[in-house]
């Protein structure tokens, strides 16, 4: 009982925090810090003792050494499949909410389309880029398609979810003063949407970064997706690391980003509390 | 110039009764098994009463409700409010609903979802009445001043259903219709609302169309009480409740509250047996 009491009056008394405490609040902020870095300490360590040769796997410092010479080159591929990929992504963006709008407007169209989008959906759409890539030509504008194809469909389909699990109830308080259908997908189903369209739009990040690569991969002459080959095709191993950490970096800033301007945007769905319980 | 006037003659009623007459629904009509969820219902109500409908589950009474709110058309018979049809009134957001639900949405503040009809009825180029309150007016009527920049979610029930009121308010409606506003709250809060939802009639003096699953809450609020029956739904009996107002916690402990909800306690198991 005197136990039971003692450890809940603990967080109450707010003691002077202990070494032991403090080393271990230390570790919980900074723990995947403090891990990776003693993970790439590993990693330099034991590519010098057991001498591994760089073109099966650089140490870190050789890799950071060739990132510090060749920046120039890397942000310039950097640059390529940027470019790709955000315009890739804002055509996903576009076309996806006027597709989903337009079927919100036009019931029939989505009964005709949606389907074929939902089945279209488990189809690995990366398996399509070799036919985008004979269809259009190696360049940026491949990119830009592959891209496009792959970010389309998670932003389309939560689009879709959003607009058409509207609220009942909330529905009827916009019926009760006769509002103009107009009003009720930017002032309802818009808002309404707006947690379920940013779900798809995050998707739809990592997928652009990877429709970039994988366009890179197939057939361009520029791009991170390109280095990382070009630099596995000469053995120069810490190009293509150089190359995959350049790639890691703008995926989670791209990421983030989104993050950011959700934040901004959007309100959360766990913000909606009791409004689901019916009788 | 007949449609001016008519929609002056809507806005200058503060006020209206309601008048059913005849009114019908069916559903799946002609269809191999039609239900009959009202049959015949006939009720007058006058300008500024508190009238609860009461009954059993599948008594038709949330039925009746979305028929005189115009969010279901009846298969026969007809509404009028103060003159009006219930559509016409809906069209000029003269109808003031409150659900089950408080229905805010999640993404606008108090204030806004108090002001939201009002910007609605502006938008698609209807008049707001000259008599509709300010937001602020309306927030402090229901006891929610200081919580116009909150959100719903930071809102107890209570509160939730309070800024509903408001938004109910808010266009200056011919009349209220609550469908069982208090059943999701918890019976301290609903009878706590109960107190304030009479106060703020008795400022406004609206009439009330009040849907409820609770005996004493319907003899507590109203002026009539009107039983319906299931199967098909009718009106079983209307009972005037002839308690003098101000009502207060007190009357329910009178001889007349407890003689009223004994009374109706009765026909109750009468209509259920």
């Amino acid at each position: 009982m005197t136990d039971i009491q003692g450890t809940e009056a603990a967080p109450l008394a707010l003691p002077a925090p202990s070494r032991a405490g403090r080393v271990r609040g230390l570790v919980e902020r900074f723990g995947p810090w403090l891990l990776t870095a003693f993970l790439i300490g590993l990693w330099e360590f034991a590519v010098r003792f057991f001498k591994i040769p760089p073109f099966l796997l650089p140490a870190p410092s050789q890799i950071a050494v060739l990132m510090y010479n060749e920046w120039s080159l890397i942000r310039m591929h950097a640059a390529a499949t940027i470019s790709s990929m955000v315009s890739g992504y804002v055509c996903a963006v576009i076309f996806a909410l006027t597709v989903s709008a337009l079927m919100i407007r036009f019931p029939l169209m989505e009964r005709c389309v949606m389907p074929i989008f939902v089945a279209l959906q488990s189809v690995p759409k990366i398996a399509i880029a070799p036919l985008i890539l004979v269809w259009v030509g190696a360049g940026f504008h491949s990119k830009l398609l592959v891209v496009t194809a792959i970010a389309f469909f998670p932003i389309v389909i939560n689009t879709m979810t959003g607009f058409k699990e509207v609220d009942r109830g909330l529905r009827d308080v916009f019926t009760s003063v006769a509002a103009s259908e107009r009003q009720i997908f930017f002032q309802l189903r818009l808002p309404y949407a707006m947690p379920y369209i940013f779900a798809g739009l995050r998707i739809a990040t990592t997928l652009a970064v990877l429709g970039a690569i994988v366009a890179e991969y197939l057939a361009a002459s520029n791009g991170l997706g390109y280095l990382v080959l070009s630099g596995s095709f000469n053995f120069n191993t810490a190009r293509s690391f150089a190359a995959i950490i350049a790639l890691a970096v703008i995926g989670t800033t791209f990421f983030g980003l989104m993050s950011l301007i959700e934040r901004r945007l959007s309100w959360k769905r766990h913000a909606m509390g009791d409004q689901t319980t019916h009788d | 110039m007949a449609v001016i006037e008519d929609k002056g003659a809507l806005q200058a009623k503060a006020g209206a009764g309601i008048s059913i007459s005849n009114v019908s629904v069916v559903y799946g009509a002609g269809g191999a098994e039609p239900v009959t969820a009202l049959k015949s219902i006939n009720l007058d109500i006058q300008d500024g009463a508190f009238v609860s409908l009461i009954g059993p589950s599948g008594c038709g009474k949330s039925t009746l409700l979305k028929v005189v709110s115009d969010l279901m058309r009846p298969t026969a018979g007809q509404v009028a409010i103060g003159g009006a049809s219930p559509a016409q009134l809906r069209k000029a957001g003269r109808l003031g609903l409150v659900f089950q639900q408080a229905n805010l949405m999640p993404w606008l503040n108090i204030r806004r979802n108090i002001g939201l009809l009002k910007s609605l009825v502006a938008g698609h180029g209807g008049t707001v009445s000259a008599a509709a309150p300010s937001v602020d007016a309306l927030l402090d009527v229901v006891g929610l001043t200081g919580f116009g920049e909150k959100f719903p979610h930071q809102l107890s029930g209570g509160m939730q259903q309070r800024a509903a009121l408001a938004r109910a308010l808010a266009l200056d409606p011919a009349v209220l219709l609550m469908d069982e506003p208090f059943a999701a709250l918890d019976e301290i809060t609903r009878d706590r609302m109960a107190f304030e939802l009479m106060r703020v009639w008795q400022q406004y003096r609206k009439t009330v169309l009040f849907v409820t699953h609770s005996l004493s809450e319907a003899v507590l609020l109203s002026d009539r009480v009107v039983l319906m029956s299931p199967r098909p739904g009718r009106i079983h009996r209307v009972i005037d409740i002839d308690l003098p107002r101000p009502r207060t916690p007190e009357t329910r402990l009178t001889e007349g509250f407890s003689k009223l909800v004994l009374e109706l306690n009765r026909e109750l198991y009468e209509v259920m047996h």
